[in-house]
Protein backbone atom coordinates (compact mmCIF):
# COMPACT_ATOMS: atom_id res chain seq x y z
CA UNK A 1 0.00 0.00 0.00
CA UNK A 2 1.11 3.55 -0.62
CA UNK A 3 3.15 2.69 -3.69
CA UNK A 4 3.24 5.63 -6.06
CA UNK A 5 2.60 5.33 -9.76
CA UNK A 6 5.17 7.08 -11.94
CA UNK A 7 4.00 10.64 -12.54
CA UNK A 8 3.36 11.64 -16.12
CA UNK A 9 3.25 15.14 -17.54
CA UNK A 10 0.96 15.60 -20.53
CA UNK A 11 0.38 18.41 -22.98
CA UNK A 12 0.18 21.19 -23.59
CA UNK A 13 -2.77 20.38 -25.85
CA UNK A 14 -3.80 22.77 -28.59
CA UNK A 15 -7.25 23.42 -30.02
CA UNK A 16 -6.62 20.92 -32.83
CA UNK A 17 -6.08 18.16 -30.25
CA UNK A 18 -9.48 18.96 -28.74
CA UNK A 19 -11.06 18.84 -32.19
CA UNK A 20 -9.47 15.45 -32.85
CA UNK A 21 -10.71 14.14 -29.48
CA UNK A 22 -14.18 15.48 -30.25
CA UNK A 23 -14.17 13.49 -33.48
CA UNK A 24 -12.84 10.34 -31.80
CA UNK A 25 -15.21 10.50 -28.82
CA UNK A 26 -18.27 12.17 -30.30
CA UNK A 27 -18.14 14.81 -27.56
CA UNK A 28 -18.40 17.96 -29.66
CA UNK A 29 -19.67 20.20 -26.86
CA UNK A 30 -18.88 23.68 -28.24
CA UNK A 31 -17.59 24.78 -24.84
CA UNK A 32 -14.44 22.78 -25.66
CA UNK A 33 -14.22 23.85 -29.30
CA UNK A 34 -15.41 27.44 -29.56
CA UNK A 35 -13.29 30.09 -27.85
CA UNK A 36 -16.14 32.63 -27.81
CA UNK A 37 -18.39 30.20 -25.94
CA UNK A 38 -15.62 29.35 -23.49
CA UNK A 39 -15.11 33.06 -22.82
CA UNK A 40 -18.84 33.56 -22.31
CA UNK A 41 -18.57 30.84 -19.67
CA UNK A 42 -15.92 32.90 -17.91
CA UNK A 43 -12.87 30.95 -19.09
CA UNK A 44 -9.80 32.47 -20.70
CA UNK A 45 -9.43 29.56 -23.09
CA UNK A 46 -11.23 26.42 -24.22
CA UNK A 47 -11.27 23.81 -21.45
CA UNK A 48 -9.81 20.40 -22.27
CA UNK A 49 -12.48 17.67 -22.17
CA UNK A 50 -12.34 16.09 -18.73
CA UNK A 51 -12.59 12.64 -20.26
CA UNK A 52 -9.64 13.39 -22.53
CA UNK A 53 -7.58 13.96 -19.39
CA UNK A 54 -9.09 10.94 -17.63
CA UNK A 55 -8.38 8.78 -20.66
CA UNK A 56 -4.66 9.26 -20.07
CA UNK A 57 -4.81 7.31 -16.80
CA UNK A 58 -5.16 3.88 -18.36
CA UNK A 59 -1.92 4.01 -20.41
CA UNK A 60 -0.09 5.12 -17.24
CA UNK A 61 -1.60 2.26 -15.24
CA UNK A 62 -0.90 -0.19 -18.05
CA UNK A 63 2.76 0.88 -18.19
CA UNK A 64 3.00 0.44 -14.41
CA UNK A 65 1.38 -3.00 -14.06
CA UNK A 66 0.75 -5.00 -17.20
CA UNK A 67 -0.31 -7.97 -15.06
CA UNK A 68 -3.43 -6.13 -13.87
CA UNK A 69 -6.54 -5.02 -15.77
CA UNK A 70 -8.40 -1.78 -15.09
CA UNK A 71 -11.93 -2.92 -14.30
CA UNK A 72 -13.45 0.17 -12.71
CA UNK A 73 -12.92 3.90 -12.79
CA UNK A 74 -14.85 6.59 -10.94
CA UNK A 75 -13.96 10.18 -11.77
CA UNK A 76 -14.94 13.52 -10.25
CA UNK A 77 -14.23 16.63 -12.29
CA UNK A 78 -13.13 19.56 -10.16
CA UNK A 79 -11.38 22.29 -12.17
CA UNK A 80 -10.79 22.83 -15.88
CA UNK A 81 -7.41 22.57 -17.58
CA UNK A 82 -7.27 24.95 -20.51
CA UNK A 83 -5.88 24.74 -24.03
CA UNK A 84 -2.18 25.54 -23.87
CA UNK A 85 -1.79 24.25 -20.32
CA UNK A 86 -0.11 21.06 -19.20
CA UNK A 87 -1.41 18.57 -16.68
CA UNK A 88 0.26 15.96 -14.53
CA UNK A 89 -1.14 12.54 -13.68
CA UNK A 90 -0.28 10.87 -10.41
CA UNK A 91 -1.58 8.02 -8.34
CA UNK A 92 -0.94 5.71 -5.44
CA UNK A 93 -2.14 2.39 -4.13
CA UNK A 94 -4.68 2.85 -1.37
CA UNK A 95 -5.84 -0.75 -0.91
CA UNK A 96 -4.79 -4.25 -1.87
CA UNK A 97 -7.07 -7.21 -1.37
CA UNK A 98 -7.57 -10.81 -2.40
CA UNK A 99 -11.17 -11.55 -3.35
CA UNK A 100 -11.15 -14.42 -5.83
CA UNK A 101 -7.95 -12.90 -7.21
CA UNK A 102 -5.61 -10.01 -6.35
CA UNK A 103 -7.20 -6.57 -6.48
CA UNK A 104 -5.68 -3.11 -6.25
CA UNK A 105 -7.49 0.15 -5.56
CA UNK A 106 -5.75 3.29 -6.79
CA UNK A 107 -6.30 6.93 -5.94
CA UNK A 108 -5.62 8.88 -9.13
CA UNK A 109 -5.23 12.61 -9.60
CA UNK A 110 -4.69 15.06 -12.41
CA UNK A 111 -3.31 18.49 -11.57
CA UNK A 112 -3.02 21.41 -13.91
CA UNK A 113 0.56 22.63 -14.16
CA UNK A 114 1.60 26.23 -13.72
CA UNK A 115 3.84 27.94 -16.25
CA UNK A 116 6.88 27.24 -14.04
CA UNK A 117 6.06 23.52 -14.05
CA UNK A 118 4.83 23.34 -10.48
CA UNK A 119 1.55 21.65 -9.63
CA UNK A 120 -1.50 23.87 -9.87
CA UNK A 121 -5.15 23.15 -9.19
CA UNK A 122 -6.45 19.63 -8.77
CA UNK A 123 -8.39 19.14 -11.99
CA UNK A 124 -9.88 15.74 -11.30
CA UNK A 125 -9.69 12.91 -8.83
CA UNK A 126 -10.49 9.29 -9.56
CA UNK A 127 -10.50 5.85 -8.06
CA UNK A 128 -9.34 2.95 -10.18
CA UNK A 129 -10.07 -0.72 -9.50
CA UNK A 130 -7.66 -3.26 -10.90
CA UNK A 131 -7.92 -7.04 -11.02
CA UNK A 132 -5.09 -9.40 -11.68
CA UNK A 133 -5.19 -10.28 -15.35
CA UNK A 134 -6.36 -13.76 -16.24
CA UNK A 135 -3.56 -15.39 -18.21
CA UNK B 1 -42.99 20.08 -18.35
CA UNK B 2 -41.28 18.94 -15.18
CA UNK B 3 -39.70 15.55 -15.27
CA UNK B 4 -37.55 16.12 -12.19
CA UNK B 5 -37.39 12.94 -10.17
CA UNK B 6 -38.50 10.81 -13.07
CA UNK B 7 -36.48 8.44 -15.23
CA UNK B 8 -36.71 7.75 -18.93
CA UNK B 9 -35.68 4.42 -20.37
CA UNK B 10 -33.68 4.51 -23.60
CA UNK B 11 -32.73 1.76 -25.99
CA UNK B 12 -31.76 -0.94 -26.59
CA UNK B 13 -29.30 0.34 -29.19
CA UNK B 14 -26.69 -1.62 -31.08
CA UNK B 15 -23.20 -0.13 -30.66
CA UNK B 16 -19.88 -1.31 -31.98
CA UNK B 17 -16.21 -1.23 -31.08
CA UNK B 18 -14.81 -0.89 -34.56
CA UNK B 19 -11.04 -1.20 -34.76
CA UNK B 20 -10.59 2.12 -36.61
CA UNK B 21 -12.64 3.96 -33.98
CA UNK B 22 -10.59 2.35 -31.22
CA UNK B 23 -7.34 3.38 -32.87
CA UNK B 24 -8.53 6.97 -33.23
CA UNK B 25 -9.63 7.04 -29.59
CA UNK B 26 -6.33 5.57 -28.37
CA UNK B 27 -4.26 8.06 -30.32
CA UNK B 28 -6.06 11.01 -28.66
CA UNK B 29 -5.87 9.71 -25.09
CA UNK B 30 -2.17 9.16 -24.56
CA UNK B 31 -1.71 5.56 -25.67
CA UNK B 32 1.61 4.74 -27.30
CA UNK B 33 1.29 3.66 -30.89
CA UNK B 34 1.31 -0.12 -31.08
CA UNK B 35 0.79 -1.80 -34.42
CA UNK B 36 -2.11 -4.25 -34.30
CA UNK B 37 -3.12 -3.34 -30.73
CA UNK B 38 -6.83 -4.03 -30.30
CA UNK B 39 -7.30 -3.34 -26.59
CA UNK B 40 -10.46 -1.30 -26.17
CA UNK B 41 -9.74 1.72 -23.95
CA UNK B 42 -11.59 1.66 -20.63
CA UNK B 43 -13.38 4.90 -21.37
CA UNK B 44 -14.10 4.14 -25.04
CA UNK B 45 -17.85 3.68 -24.30
CA UNK B 46 -18.02 7.47 -23.92
CA UNK B 47 -18.28 7.39 -27.68
CA UNK B 48 -21.53 5.47 -27.40
CA UNK B 49 -22.92 7.93 -24.86
CA UNK B 50 -22.52 10.62 -27.52
CA UNK B 51 -25.03 8.87 -29.79
CA UNK B 52 -27.75 11.03 -31.26
CA UNK B 53 -30.49 9.18 -29.36
CA UNK B 54 -28.95 9.72 -25.93
CA UNK B 55 -27.95 13.29 -26.70
CA UNK B 56 -31.46 14.10 -27.86
CA UNK B 57 -32.90 12.77 -24.61
CA UNK B 58 -30.45 14.86 -22.58
CA UNK B 59 -31.10 17.93 -24.72
CA UNK B 60 -34.86 17.57 -24.24
CA UNK B 61 -34.38 17.51 -20.47
CA UNK B 62 -32.06 20.50 -20.57
CA UNK B 63 -34.51 22.53 -22.62
CA UNK B 64 -37.28 21.68 -20.18
CA UNK B 65 -35.17 22.51 -17.13
CA UNK B 66 -33.21 25.41 -18.61
CA UNK B 67 -29.53 25.89 -17.95
CA UNK B 68 -26.48 24.14 -19.26
CA UNK B 69 -24.97 20.78 -18.33
CA UNK B 70 -21.58 20.50 -16.67
CA UNK B 71 -19.92 17.09 -16.53
CA UNK B 72 -19.60 16.47 -12.80
CA UNK B 73 -18.68 12.80 -12.51
CA UNK B 74 -18.22 9.68 -14.59
CA UNK B 75 -17.82 6.03 -13.70
CA UNK B 76 -17.28 2.70 -15.39
CA UNK B 77 -17.69 -0.70 -13.75
CA UNK B 78 -16.65 -3.63 -15.90
CA UNK B 79 -17.48 -7.29 -15.41
CA UNK B 80 -15.69 -8.26 -18.59
CA UNK B 81 -13.45 -6.33 -20.95
CA UNK B 82 -14.71 -5.30 -24.38
CA UNK B 83 -13.23 -6.66 -27.59
CA UNK B 84 -12.54 -4.91 -30.85
CA UNK B 85 -14.73 -5.46 -33.88
CA UNK B 86 -17.67 -6.68 -31.81
CA UNK B 87 -21.22 -5.39 -31.55
CA UNK B 88 -22.78 -4.67 -28.18
CA UNK B 89 -26.20 -3.76 -26.88
CA UNK B 90 -26.64 -0.56 -24.89
CA UNK B 91 -29.65 0.25 -22.76
CA UNK B 92 -29.90 3.36 -20.63
CA UNK B 93 -31.94 5.26 -18.12
CA UNK B 94 -31.91 9.02 -17.81
CA UNK B 95 -32.91 10.29 -14.38
CA UNK B 96 -33.68 13.92 -13.69
CA UNK B 97 -32.98 15.09 -10.14
CA UNK B 98 -33.54 18.26 -8.19
CA UNK B 99 -31.72 19.64 -5.16
CA UNK B 100 -29.22 19.84 -6.67
CA UNK B 101 -30.26 19.96 -10.32
CA UNK B 102 -28.73 17.00 -12.08
CA UNK B 103 -29.22 14.59 -14.93
CA UNK B 104 -27.92 11.09 -14.32
CA UNK B 105 -27.45 8.76 -17.27
CA UNK B 106 -26.96 5.11 -16.36
CA UNK B 107 -26.07 2.82 -19.22
CA UNK B 108 -25.75 -0.94 -19.28
CA UNK B 109 -23.75 -2.65 -21.98
CA UNK B 110 -24.16 -6.31 -22.80
CA UNK B 111 -22.89 -8.59 -25.52
CA UNK B 112 -25.22 -9.81 -28.21
CA UNK B 113 -25.97 -12.89 -26.06
CA UNK B 114 -27.31 -10.41 -23.48
CA UNK B 115 -24.56 -11.12 -20.98
CA UNK B 116 -23.84 -7.96 -18.92
CA UNK B 117 -20.37 -6.54 -19.40
CA UNK B 118 -20.32 -3.00 -18.14
CA UNK B 119 -22.20 -0.31 -16.24
CA UNK B 120 -21.55 3.34 -17.02
CA UNK B 121 -22.83 6.34 -15.07
CA UNK B 122 -22.64 9.96 -16.16
CA UNK B 123 -23.60 12.74 -13.76
CA UNK B 124 -24.35 16.13 -15.29
CA UNK B 125 -24.87 19.13 -13.04
CA UNK B 126 -27.37 21.58 -14.49
CA UNK B 127 -26.20 25.14 -13.99
CA UNK B 128 -28.74 27.92 -14.23
CA UNK B 129 -31.78 25.65 -14.20
CA UNK B 130 -35.21 27.19 -13.95
CA UNK B 131 -36.96 26.71 -10.59
CA UNK B 132 -33.71 25.70 -8.94
CA UNK B 133 -34.13 24.46 -5.45
CA UNK B 134 -33.05 26.94 -2.76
Amino acid sequence: MGEQLPKRKCGPLDAEALTRYALASGDDNPLHLDLAIAKRAGLEERPIHGMLIAGHFEPVIRAWRQDFELMGLSIKFLRPVLVGEMFELSGRVIRVSQIDRPNIILRLMAHGLKADGSAGDLALVAEGKLHAAVI
Amino acid sequence: MDDAGSAIRLGPFKVSAARAAIEAFRSETGWPHAEGETRVPHIFPMRWLASSELRAAIETQLQARGGIAIHEAQSFAYEHSLEADRDYILTAELESQKSPDRLILRASIANTANEPLLQVETILRIVGAKESAP
